[in-house]
Order: structure tokens, then C-alpha cells, then sequence
């Protein structure tokens, strides 16, 4: 993977991390955490939710101070801990959100973080801000005006403009970075993520480093250099990439073999049809027809933008449809409202969770009744029901803890996602309507996750399953249908279901 | 976000089994402390100045007037409680009272039947709701500057209706409304309890009250579960416009008589109440019994201290402070919830 170039500065360390742990209030987090990037390697950090991973970037940038004992360097040189101004020593680290001001053209956020290179009530010269603009933009091999609007770039883009901007801040220090990216491609779909990983591979080959976090083991295999992993705050594993496969990834992961990654999927039990949707258009999907039938996995793939992630809010009803009729067991729901669609049995588990799926400061229990409350009619609330319909819940779902009082916002991403599911599967749908299910959670909690999902359609429950992992589409569904400009362009199933021929036709 | 917030979870998620089950994941006594402290500061100010001023503080008809005296700011409260726990502003409350107030006065001293008056008043809360729902929950305008713009437009009304002069002479009917004695009580403090106690339950133990607690929070996952979002938060700034309008018309009724100079001194104590209250209790939500308990502390507190012989500038420099703290303190209650 790296070239005659990077090997040979490969002896130079940018980062060393040694003995790093820490505790809060007694309970350890980080155990004795040792790791090392070589210069021009990307480095991939892995580890379920709440292994630790993020806890280790916060020390590595100074938002946390580690417990006494450990020892950091950057380049070479010795850091003392707790860091302070890592940026001043070459290390820089890209959020997941980028921190990118949307409404702005790339000029005006390539300066934000370094006064535009004024003092703070001086004048800012826009000259020398628009070479060194255009200079940062070449040095990454970005292809675009300075005065796009960021809004309009696509997220690799728009990531390559997050690290030039850390670059300007840094070069006045030095001339080496590192530059550790925090989930760089939780919410893109794999066209856009291998855009992503070209780019650090670009940056990394470059001469800087590159660590990132990441659930998607594909993509870790195919870029990273090295990896490690965390588990219960501790190095469970660290190899290079060529010294190991996913499963030695997910062995130490979990702490186990994972002899299925993917729960048993039952075959359609000759059920009836369940979901007729027909000539249904929005505002991407076009004229799209199709049945589901009871105890089916029907499953929606395509490009960012090509439609089949506003299919299954048109289905819930939260995204307007232009056109089409769509029936649920013969009854048609077309111009019912969410609620009445709620109470026809159709359950939507959105993508978008911190937005959609939870109330983050309502408790697990407030979360996890709420269908029953909004179907219940009831005058007033049964708490008493409520907390023990909201306990048995918790643990047939696997939230970890199980504890009812405790706020959705405290849970790790994994377990709100549980949540959800939990929310929705227990009030018996007919139908369940799935966006992303398992974005951004943790291999474990994933097979949970879909397991609760295949278990609702051997229940004779009709399921819809919008996602960009086809791998996990091609384990999970029955049939795919692909969409390219808002219409089914290919239908996949038996056979000619796999996860290539998925990504073939939606790249197609 | 998502991964920024998990690693921070663990500490609590393995403490968690240690003590046992509460909102939020602290320690119990500390709890405790969060959710008693403002009842405690309660009790400790009622204590401290019975013992200073015995003759004065620490009588029957202190505490009497003293529950008069928040009757209607309690009225107020409450009212401001529901939009807040929505996660909506309405600072009209206090112009919509005078003008409603206002309304009442006029037409009762012109002859008007009692009934009449006062559901023209009501009425008029119910036009203010509809206006603030029309803008605020159909097109979405931010509440805090309508409700803002909109209080000072009513607050101008009330100098209008009432020609920019104190209106007296007022029906016995309505005085017994405001003033009646049960108990020992002046009617408007049991009416306040009442309409208190109404909320409280609504808040706690009806679907409507966590309803607007989801709306607040995650009106995205509220949509999607089939809550009738705008539906549940226009429910709760015309109940807000109705209470507002309706302590109008007592406090005229209380008073004797409508001074329409009178409304904006009634805006700050509903709030510092909503804001300290939600310290306390139900830690980081608003809640009734919390506000309740908070306008108290800042009556004591202010009344104590004025019988002491503060000046009366005291009571806007308590007030004033005391919102300061209690959104502070809100905060930072909320934000150590979800740390912890």
C-alpha cells in the first residue's frame, strides 16, 4: 500500500502514545494505552461504541488530561502532558462535522480559524488570503474555486477543505502534521467514502500522518497502513494491514470470534401481500411500484441523492408524496397522517437518530413507551406499566445498561439505536420502514440490531431497508431494488443478490 | 456527535449499577440535595428571618399576604410553564394580562354585565393565543421576538382601552371574585392553587405534559411517532393566553381597581420562577411544583428583606438576579444530566 516515498520516511514517528490511562470518578476508561504512526501512514483506530477510541483523540488533543504516568510525543518531540495547543506541535484533529461554516464560499473558512491572517480588528488583506487559499487548495489537489460556496461541495470536498484549513493553522509551527479524523465517513455512501479515503491517502503520502476512526471494516481494509483496535480501554490489537483479515479486526473487537456476522434471515413463508405501493413519485422517487409481502426483507439501495432514502419516509408518511397510491393489507394509507399511519401498523426507524429517533434527554423508559403512549388514547399515563413494559424492553433488546431512569443521551449510539428498535418492534408493526439501521453502531450491537430486525419479519412483518452497505443488504434482504434518478433501475434477488452485483448497479 | 458524546457515557454507564435508579445517573445524596435544595432554601429563609424578625416576619398575616401577593405572578407562572416546556417563549403574558385587565375594567365600569366583561377579557386572550400560534406554530417566526413585540403592542392597548387613566369604580361581583375570603384565604390564592394543581397534573401524569416535554426536546422523533406536533404546542400557547388573560381579570378584581401602568412588573418573577424551578424537583425540566417552590423562595426572600428595612429598589435587583442564577444554574443542572 505504501510507496517507495513513504517508506522511506516511514522511520520518522509522528505520533507515540505510552502508558496513556485514564479514570473517571475510579471507573477506567483508558488502561495503559501504547500506539505509534510511522509519517505517511494512515492509521486506522477502531473499537466498539464506548471502547475508548474517542477518549484517547480527546487526551491526544488536549480537550481531556490523561491520568499520570504517561508519556506522548509528536515528530519526535516529547509532549508534556496534558496537552495544550497540540496544533503548535503538528497535530490536528478533523471532527466529524468538519466545523465548516455551510453558508460560506471556502475563502472565508480557510481563514476563520487563523483571524484571516489579520489581527483581530485589523484589515484583513484579501489578496494574500486568496493565493494562500488557492495554495492550500493545490497542495491537496482540490479542484475548486475559492469562491464556491462550501454548501454546494460534496463531503469529501468539503473534508479536504477541513484539513487544508488545520493545515494553515499548523504551518506556522511546523511543517509536519498528523491529522486524526473522527469518524470521517459515518454518513456517506461508498462512492463518497472511498473519495474521503483517497484523500488521506493523498495527505498521508504526502509525508503527514493520518489516523481515523471508523466502523466501516471495509474500508479500513482497503486504506488503512496499520491498524489498531480498542476494547474496554485497551489496545486489544495492532497490526498492519497486511498482517491480518476483518475477522482478526472483529475477533479483537469483540473479544471473540463472530462465527455469523449476519443473523439467519428465514425465507418468505408464502405470506400475502402486505405493502403494495404503486406509481408512487416524491421528491426524488419517481413512479416507483412494488409489493412486500409478510415476512419479507425488501431492501433499497443507490447513490446519495438518487432516491432511495426518501423512499421510506414516503412510506411513513413524513416525506410528501406527489403521486401513487400505497396500501397496507389491501386498506389505502395514501392520504393518512403519521399518526394514522402509526396506528395502520407502520413503524419508521429513521435515519437521522440524534435528530429523528430520540428524545435525548428523555429517559430510556420515556423513549422506549412512547408508541404505546401516543397509541393508548389513555387519559392519563400508567406509570407503573410504563416502567415495567419499559424494563422488559431494555433487556429483550439488549440495552446496555437496562436501566429505565437513565437518559436516551447517555446511552452509547449503539444502544440508542436499540432504543428505537424497541420503540417501534414492540408495538407490533405491520410494516417497518428502516433508514440506515445500523449507522454508527458497533459490530455487536449490530448483529443485535438486525437480529430484532429479522425477527420481526419471521413475525409475518413486512420490512423495508434503505441503506448504503450492500454488503449488509445483500445478508439481510430477500430482494434489492436499486434506484438511480428517483427510479428502480435494477431488481436484484436469489442469485443475482450479492453485494457486487448491488454495488454494480448502483454504480452502474 | 454521536461518538463525541458515547465515550463520555462510560464512566456512568459502569457506575450505574452502584446507586441504584434516579433521572440522570448521579449519586443519591447528591440527588437529593439537587432536587430538595431549593425546598431547603425555602424553609432555611423562613427560619432565618422568623428568628431576626420575629414581631414582624414570623406572623400569621405575613404569610398571609405574602401568598396574596404571588397569587397572580403564580397565575402567571403556571401560564408561562407551558409554552417553556415546550421549548417556546411567551413574554406576552404580562402585556396580555394588563390589557385583558384593561378590557374587563372598561366595560364592567360602563355597565356591562359581569359575564359579559369577563369573557370579553378572556376572549381576548384567546385572540392573542390565536395571533401567537398563527405566527409562532404555523409560520414559524421565533417566539421570543413575537411574543416580545407582542407584549409591548398589548401593554400599549391597556393605556388605550382605559384612556391612559386608572379605572375605579368596579362591580362587587367582580371584587368578590378577586378578594373573597375562604379559609383565611383570599379567593385569587385558592384559584391560583387550583389552576397550579390542574397543571402540575397535566405535566406529570398525562400524556399532553410529557407530550410537550418530546416536543421541546425532539420535535423530529415527536413527528415521527405520530404526535401531532403543532397541535400540542398551539394547545399550549393558547392555554398560556387564556391563564394570562384570566389573571387579568382577577387581579383587577384583587386590586379594586385597573392601573394599566401596573403589567410590567409582572414579567420577570413568572420567568426567574419557570427557570429556578426547573433546578429543583424534576432537576433540568420545567415542572410546576419546582416553579411553585421558586416564586416562594424569591417572596420570602424579597419580603424578608424589605422588612428589614431594604429599600424597595431590592426587589428588582433579587428579581433580577435571581433569573440570572436560575437560568445558570438550569443549565448547568441540564448539562450535568446528560454528562453524568
Amino acid at each position: 500500500m505504501a510507496d517507495e516515498a513513504t517508506r522511506v520516511m516511514a522511520d520518522e514517528t509522528a505520533l507515540h502514545l505510552r502508558r496513556i490511562s485514564k479514570q473517571y470518578e475510579g471507573v477506567t476508561v483508558l488502561r495503559d494505552i501504547e500506539l505509534e504512526i510511522a509519517a505517511g501512514q494512515v492509521h486506522a483506530l477502531l473499537g466498539g461504541n464506548g471502547a475508548g477510541k474517542s477518549t484517547v483523540v480527546k487526551i491526544m488533543s488536549g480537550v481531556i488530561p490523561p491520568d499520570p504516568g504517561g508519556s506522548m510525543s509528536l515528530w519526535g518531540k516529547q509532549i508534556s502532558l496534558p496537552v495544550s495547543k497540540a496544533y503548535e506541535n503538528g497535530l490536528a484533529v478533523i471532527h466529524q462535522d468538519l466545523g465548516l461554516l455551510d453558508n460560506m464560499t471556502v475563502l472565508e473558512n480557510m481563514g476563520v480559524s487563523s483571524h484571516y491572517g489579520a489581527r483581530i480588528l485589523g484589515r484583513i488583506s484579501m489578496r494574500s488570503e486568496r493565493r494562500l487559499c488557492e495554495e492550500l487548495l493545490a497542495e491537496m489537489h482540490l479542484d475548486v474555486s475559492p469562491d464556491q460556496l462550501v454548501s454546494t461541495l460534496s463531503p469529501a470536498v468539503r473534508a479536504g477543505i477541513a484539513i487544508a484549513r488545520a493545515r494553515r493553522v499548523m504551518r506556522e509551527y511546523s511543517d509536519k502534521y498528523l491529522f486524526v479524523l473522527d469518524e470521517p465517513t459515518a454518513y456517506l455512501d461508498a462512492r463518497e467514502s472511498e473519495a474521503v479515503m483517497r484523500l488521506m491517502r493523498k495527505v498521508a503520502d504526502s509525508g503527514c500522518a493520518v489516523m481515523f476512526i471508523s466502523h466501516h471494516l471495509k474500508e479500513v481494509m482497503d486504506t488503512a497502513d496499520h491498524i489498531s483496535v480498542l476494547r474496554d480501554g485497551r489496545v486489544a490489537d495492532s497490526f498492519p494491514a497486511g498482517a491480518g483479515d476483518k475477522n482478526r479486526i472483529i475477533t479483537a473487537m469483540l473479544g471473540r470470534e463472530l462465527v455469523e456476522p449476519y443473523p439467519e434471515v428465514r425465507p418468505i413463508a408464502g405470506g400475502a401481500t402486505r405493502l403494495d405501493v404503486r406509481g408512487l413519485s416524491g421528491q426524488v422517487v419517481r413512479d416507483v411500484s412494488f409489493e412486500v409481502r409478510a415476512g419479507e426483507i425488501l431492501g433499497f439501495a443507490g447513490l446519495v441523492g438518487m432516491g432511495h432514502e426518501e423512499l421510506p419516509y414516503l412510506v411513513a408518511g413524513s416525506g410528501a408524496a406527489t403521486q401513487g397510491t400505497i396500501s397496507v393489507d389491501g386498506t389505502d394509507i395514501s392520504s393518512m397522517s403519521i399518526r394514522e399511519r402509526v396506528s395502520a401498523g407502520i413503524a419508521l426507524v429513521p435515519g437521522n437518530r440524534q435528530r429523528d429517533g430520540v428524545w435525548p434527554d428523555g429517559t430510556a423508559e420515556e423513549n422506549v413507551v412512547l408508541t404505546a403512549t401516543v397509541a393508548g388514547r389513555r387519559k392519563s399515563l400508567n406509570r407503573r406499566g410504563e416502567r415495567r413494559s419499559a424494563a422488559t424492553l431494555l433487556a429483550r433488546f439488549g440495552v446496555k445498561p437496562p436501566d429505565p431512569a437513565r437518559l436516551a443521551i447517555q446511552y452509547s449510539g449503539g444502544n440508542q439505536q436499540k432504543i428505537v428498535l424497541a420503540k417501534w418492534l414492540s408495538m407490533g408493526p405491520r410494516i417497518v420502514v428502516l433508514d440506515e439501521p445500523t449507522q454508527g453502531v458497533d459490530v455487536g450491537a449490530k448483529f443485535d440490531v438486525l437480529s430484532e430486525i429479522a425477527a420481526t419479519a419471521a413475525a409475518g412483518g413486512a420490512v423495508l431497508m434503505s441503506s448504503g452497505d450492500y454488503e449488509q443488504l445483500a445478508a439481510m434482504c430477500h430482494r434489492v431494488l436499486v434506484l438511480r434518478h428517483g427510479r428502480v433501475v435494477a431488481e436484484l434477488h436469489g442469485r443475482s443478490l450479492s453485494e457486487t452485483t448491488i454495488a454494480a448497479a448502483v454504480h452502474g | 456527535m454521536i461518538v463525541r458524546s458515547e465515550e463520555e457515557t462510560v464512566p456512568a454507564e459502569q457506575s450505574a449499577g452502584r446507586h441504584g435508579r434516579r433521572m440522570g445517573g448521579h449519586s443519591a445524596l447528591l440527588g437529593f440535595v439537587e432536587r430538595y435544595g431549593l425546598l431547603l432554601l425555602l424553609v432555611v429563609e423562613c427560619v432565618v428571618f422568623s428568628l431576626l424578625l420575629p414581631d414582624t416576619f414570623a406572623t400569621v398575616g405575613n404569610f398571609k399576604s405574602m401568598a396574596s401577593a404571588q397569587a397572580i405572578t403564580l397565575l402567571l407562572t403556571v401560564a408561562l410553564a407551558l409554552p417553556l416546556r415546550g421549548g417556546e417563549f411567551d413574554l406576552s403574558i404580562a402585556g396580555l394580562m394588563t390589557a385583558s385587565g384593561a378590557v374587563t375594567a372598561v366595560l364592567l365600569s360602563n355597565g356591562v354585565s359581569l359575564v359579559v366583561g369577563i369573557a370579553a377579557g378572556l376572549g381576548l386572550g384567546l385572540v392573542v393565543g390565536f395571533v401567537n400560534t398563527g405566527l409562532i406554530v404555523r409560520l414559524g417566526v421565533d417566539s421570543f421576538v413575537t411574543t416580545l413585540g407582542m407584549s409591548t403592542a398589548l401593554g400599549g392597548l391597556a393605556y388605550a382601552v382605559s384612556d391612559s387613566t386608572v379605572v375605579v369604580n368596579l362591580p362587587e361581583g367582580l371584587l368578590a371574585l378577586g378578594r373573597e375570603q375562604f379559609f383565611g384565604l383570599q379567593s385569587v390564592v385558592w384559584i391560583g392553587w387550583g389552576i397550579a394543581l390542574v397543571a402540575w397534573y397535566v405535566f406529570e401524569f398525562t400524556p399532553f405534559g410529557r407530550y410537550l416535554l418530546f416536543v421541546g426536546g425532539s420535535p423530529g422523533s415527536a413527528r415521527l411517532a405520530g404526535i401531532r406536533v403543532n397541535a400540542v404546542r398551539t394547545a399550549a400557547f393558547m392555554a398560556c393566553s387564556l391563564i394570562a388573560a384570566f389573571a387579568g381579570v382577577l387581579l383587577i378584581g384583587n386590586v379594586g381597581q385597573m392601573d394599566p401602568s401596573i403589567g410590567s412588573q409582572f414579567l420577570l418573577q413568572p420567568f426567574a420562577g419557570v427557570f429556578l424551578g426547573a433546578t429543583a424537583i424534576t432537576v433540568g425540566r420545567v415542572n410546576i411544583l419546582g416553579a411553585i417552590i421558586a416564586l416562594y423562595v424569591l417572596e420570602v426572600g424579597i419580603t424578608g428583606l424589605q422588612l428589614m428595612g431594604a429599600q424597595p429598589w431590592v426587589s428588582d435587583v433579587f428579581n433580577g438576579t435571581a433569573l440570572v442564577v436560575a437560568v445558570t444554574l438550569s443549565l448547568l443542572a441540564a448539562r450535568s444530566r446528560r454528562r453524568a
